[in-house]
């Protein structure tokens, strides 16, 4: 399995993409704990948080099909992280998702939000069992 | 981009309007549905996705989000499946904008496109051309139904597909021809007929008495005697359907989901036999969504209560609101409805736990006491509201065999027909028959000749009547003079409707 070479590829094409559209690249691959963001960039004032999904062909459904609650739950609290690591307070931020199927790259503008993320927090444990 | 699709909904027997918002945004796929829909609601959304696919057309890898206005009100079932279809087709541009502008949608869909049936269309479609809509788009299933409405077009279709190509323009269409109602004795086909009932001379008369003037009845008598199939010949010799009657017994039956869709229309007079283990909610109406009842479904038609003793007792009183109001009033946490319940009944029981007590030809084994039990399960404010009772006693051996065929059904309705004819005359206005007359009516329409007047005094006296008894025997008379051809209340009239009431003394004393 070579995935990882596949995903820099598409994070390369998503960064020319967003640079095309004037977003300043912040950062790429930032892990922490809770998860990982692709791309972290800025468009004017706002922060952007930038997931890519790239696949081949549709035959399993659209890339964007493939960004789920859970996927969603971890990338809102990584992109916290990032804001508290960076000092960043009271700016407007938004989650944005770039598709690349085969080789044709969209960008979803503020593709999620805070509350279609927490439907992928875990789900919480009984408190009898 | 947004889109309107005009749909309706249902509230109890009346139809609201119905906006079906469908926004189709950027954003990551997803499909939200607000609006308080229930679960068949909310679960459109796979149903549309597959049926969008299915029937070669995009479903948009989008943020897709519906509501249903006005938000307050509750929303059932699946017949928001086509409007939200044809609002995802309209927002994506892959049907016209402003193509839908004009017509009211409804229809449940298949997974595979095509477009099914749903019920309570008769009822959407008339409070929808009552708020002015004329143009409908319908499944194929629901086509016979809307026929009915005069001056609709409804235009059906089997798949979404060509709903679709409809709305395009790129597929011509008529709309449903609108029948005409006709209530033609040859339509309305019952697999029972009076001239098989042998013999019963006093009970079938009673019957003819009972249906020509809207009296309701009870039939006392041993088992296998012949109530039941009696009962059953009571719809084949009631008047025909107006086309109003048989609308608002269609509504009704069209929400319970209980209309035949080749039909589309009642035609027939209902006849419905709830078994005695019913419950009040069955009966009456009720459950969590406030169905029609038992009553409600005979409406226009017959109740028919077999064995009525051995019915709950709080089943049996709650009969007394639609006896005596004809609706029903169903209340629920949430919802308080009124369905129309103008029922005739028809009772049957046994005159005691064995059966016999009373009979020719049987002995009885009960003992004073158990007959008393027995019969006293029916209330006196229930009996009252029982204008006749006749006992029906066992068929001889001669009579079963060897009797010709009785009088038909249809020329018993002829004279009952006649009767209704002399009512409709008297009262104006069609629907008032001799049972539901006011104390004034009474007044001017059973004045009593000083002979009739003695034979009422003596009536009253030795079977010890109740006032309201006494108004029963009057009205009752009423309808045999009419039955007669007579003006006038004469003594023979008034001499048999007291016996169709001397049984209370009988039994229940």
């Amino acid at each position: 399995m070579n995935n990882r070479k596949g995903a820099i590829e598409g994070e390369n094409i998503a960064c020319e993409l967003l640079a095309s559209r004037g977003f300043k690249i912040l950062e790429r691959n930032f892990r922490t704990r809770a998860g990982e963001i692709d791309i972290v960039a800025r468009d004017g004032r706002t922060y952007v948080f930038v997931e890519v999904k790239r696949r081949e062909d549709d035959a399993f459904g659209h890339p964007a099909e493939f960004v789920n609650a859970s996927k969603m739950y971890k990338l809102a609290g990584a992109a916290q992280s990032w804001l508290t690591a960076h000092g960043v307070k009271g700016k407007p931020c938004r989650f944005d998702v770039v598709t690349i199927l085969g080789d044709e790259a969209e960008l979803i503008e503020g593709a999620f939000d805070l509350q279609d993320a927490a439907r992928g927090a875990y789900p919480v444990r009984n408190r009898r069992g | 981009m947004l889109a309107k699709i005009r749909s309706f909904a249902l509230n109890g027997l009346e139809g609201f309007e119905v906006s079906v918002e469908v926004d189709v945004n950027a954003g990551l796929p997803a499909y939200e549905i607000v609006g308080m829909g229930d679960t068949a609601v909310k679960e459109s959304r796979e149903r549309v996705r597959s049926a969008i696919k299915n029937s070669l057309l995009d479903y948009p890898i989008r943020r897709v989000t519906v509501n249903l206005a006005p938000a307050d009100s509750k929303k059932e079932g699946s017949l928001y499946d086509l409007p939200i279809a044809v609002g995802i087709l309209a927002a994506t541009e892959q049907v016209p904008k402003r193509s839908y502008g004009n017509y009211v949608i409804i229809g449940e869909l298949g997974l595979d496109g095509s477009l099914r049936r749903v019920n309570g269309v008769l009822p959407l479609v008339l409070s929808a051309v009552q708020h002015g809509y004329r143009d409908f788009i319908l499944p194929s299933g629901n086509a016979k139904e809307a026929a009915y409405v005069p001056g609709v077009n409804a235009y059906c279709f089997d798949k979404l597909a060509q709903v679709a190509l409809f709305l395009a323009g790129g597929l011509q269409t008529a709309p449903v021809q609108t029948q005409v109602f006709g209530s033609s004795s040859a339509e309305n086909k019952y697999n029972v007929d009076f001239s098989e009932v042998k013999g019963q001379q006093v009970a079938r008369r009673a019957l003819e008495i009972a249906v020509a003037g809207g009296h309701n009845i009870l039939m006392i008598g041993p088992p296998g005697a012949g109530k039941t199939l009696m009962a059953k010949c009571v719809p084949t010799i009631m008047p025909d359907m107006t086309f109003e009657e048989a609308i608002e017994v269609t509504k009704i039956h069209s929400i319970a989901g209980i209309l035949d869709p080749e039909k589309g229309i009642v035609t027939q007079r209902p006849f419905r036999t709830p078994h005695h283990t019913v419950t009040p909610a069955a009966l009456m109406g009720g459950g969590a969504k406030a169905r029609p009842g038992e009553v409600s479904l005979a409406h226009n038609g017959v109740l028919f209560l077999d064995e009525m003793p051995e019915y709950q007792r709080r089943t049996l009183e709650g009969l007394r609101q639609p006896l005596e109001d004809g609706v029903v009033t169903v209340s629920r946490s949430k919802q308080t409805l009124d369905y129309p319940a103008d029922f005739m009944l028809v009772a049957s029981m046994n005159p005691c736990p064995c059966g016999n007590y009373g009979s020719r030809t049987r002995q009885c084994r009960c003992t004073a006491s158990e007959i008393h039990r027995y019969v006293s399960r029916l209330s006196g404010p229930l009996l009252d509201r029982i204008d006749l009772q006749v006992e029906v006693d066992g068929v001889s051996y001669e009579d079963l065999r060897f009797a010709p065929d009785s009088e038909s059904s249809a020329s018993i309705k002829k004279r009952v027909e006649q009767a209704r004819a002399m009512q409709r005359q008297r009262y104006g206005s069609g629907l008032v028959t001799n049972a539901n007359m006011s104390n004034a009516q009474l007044k001017r329409y059973c004045a009593l000749t000083d002979d009739c007047e003695s034979i009422l005094k003596r009536a009253f006296d030795k079977l010890n009547m109740t006032a309201r008894a006494s108004t029963r025997v009057l009205k009752v008379a009423r309808t045999i003079a009419d039955l007669a051809g007579s003006e006038r209340i004469l003594a023979p009239h008034i001499t048999e409707a007291v016996q169709y009431r001397s049984l209370d003394r009988k039994y229940w004393e």
